[in-house]
């Protein structure tokens, strides 16, 4: 923070988080998918993607777009960390596919 | 009337049966490079000529199905409440109870048929003598004879006035923001609601690294499968890189969600 800034910068909270996830969940829950909370320690906003966005094939894009939602609407936040459950990586697919 | 020779060197009428349109034998360039992963790579895809429902199948169409056979739908026959919770968050639900007929009220007879499975689907087809389109069908058939283009329309990001998307509403409950089929413009080859409105399933298995092994001629997906595609994204996705043509999806077979119906296909070969 600047020395001149009439306010200093909010830091994140619990309740903007939450009403960022109000926002953001209703597209996700009416694919079958959805987004849990982890934790919020030192401007890193933590969430695991769940349900149907686990095995969605745009899950990347779909994290990207959920880590910007966050990003835009909690302020402070300085990182979005997302988890999932791992999947099979794509080597590996294409590895399982060729040996049928 | 024009007539359409297909590779077999069978003469076929091109006058498609009613509601379906025409999609012509070509080859086209499936996936795009600027996407996710599962989109990659561009390749180029022979597609035999096959017929397309103009729109996806509507509450009127599906219960007319219903009422000659008296079928009962994946949703329907749930014995108990299926609830989905993770971590603490309830999900989305299937209840016993909801089902396709829930919201198939009068006043949305022209709006796509919903909460209907893999397995309703394809037994809608079969009954109407159709099939599900494959993925390659799909895509192609989305594209409305535009090559390289990012949405049915072209590349210009879609507005309000393009699909009905963005739509998420908060009560999973409430009345899906459906709206009647056709509402907004088709594409180059007369398709409506190829983008949002509903996600529609396809007949392949889907498999994320599909395109790396895929044949070239006439693709019909995995050999199996554990999710079946389904393509074109619907009302609630916040995203726009869904509505682009090559943008994948996949579900569970036996899963009926309050935004995913399908539309069917025929063969040429097989117009009765």
């Amino acid at each position: 923070m600047d020395q001149f800034s009439e306010t200093p910068p909010r830091a994140p909270t619990l309740e903007l988080v939450r009403a960022a996830l109000d926002e953001l969940l209703p597209a996700m829950i009416a694919d079958g998918g959805g987004a849990e909370f982890v934790s919020l320690e030192n401007g890193v906003a933590t969430f695991r993607l769940i349900g149907s966005c686990q095995f969605c094939p745009s899950r990347q894009l779909s994290a990207d777009a959920f880590r910007r939602g966050i990003l835009e609407r909690v302020p402070g936040v300085a990182e979005v960390a997302i988890l999932y459950q791992p999947l099979a990586s794509y080597s590996e697919q294409v590895v399982a596919l060729a040996g049928r | 009337m024009p007539n359409f020779v297909n590779e077999s060197g069978i003469k076929t009428e091109t006058k498609a049966p009613a509601g379906m349109v025409l999609i012509p034998t070509s080859d086209f360039l499936m996936g795009s490079d600027n996407g996710s992963e599962v989109e990659k790579p561009v390749h180029r895809i022979h597609v035999e000529a096959f017929y397309l429902d103009a729109t996806p199948v509507t509450n009127r169409q599906f219960a007319a199905f219903v009422e000659a056979t008296g079928y009962r739908t994946t949703a329907e026959r749930l014995e108990k409440i299926v609830q989905m919770q993770e971590g603490g968050v309830q999900l989305a639900e299937q209840l016993a109870g909801i089902s396709w007929r829930t919201f198939a009220t009068p006043d949305r007879q022209d709006h796509p048929v919903i909460y209907v499975s893999w397995h309703d689907a394809e037994a809608y087809a079969k009954w109407s003598g159709k099939r599900l389109p494959t993925e390659a069908e799909w895509e192609k058939a989305a594209r409305g004879g535009l090559e390289g283009k990012l949405f049915p329309w072209g590349d210009e990001a879609p507005g309000e006035g393009f699909a009905n998307w963005n739509r998420a509403q908060k009560d999973p409950q409430a009345v899906p923001p459906t709206t009647p089929v056709a509402s907004f413009q088709s594409n180059g080859y007369g398709l409506h609601d190829m983008a949002g409105n509903v996600w529609e399933w396809c007949a392949d298995w889907y498999l994320d690294p599909y395109y790396v092994l895929s044949p070239s001629e006439n693709p019909k997906g995995p050999e199996r499968g554990q999710y079946r595609v389904r393509r074109g994204a619907s009302w609630n996705i916040r995203e726009d890189f869904r509505l682009r043509c090559s943008n994948r999806g996949a579900m569970l077979p036996d899963r009926a969600w309050p935004n995913l119906g399908f539309r069917c296909a025929m063969s040429v070969t097989d117009k009765r």
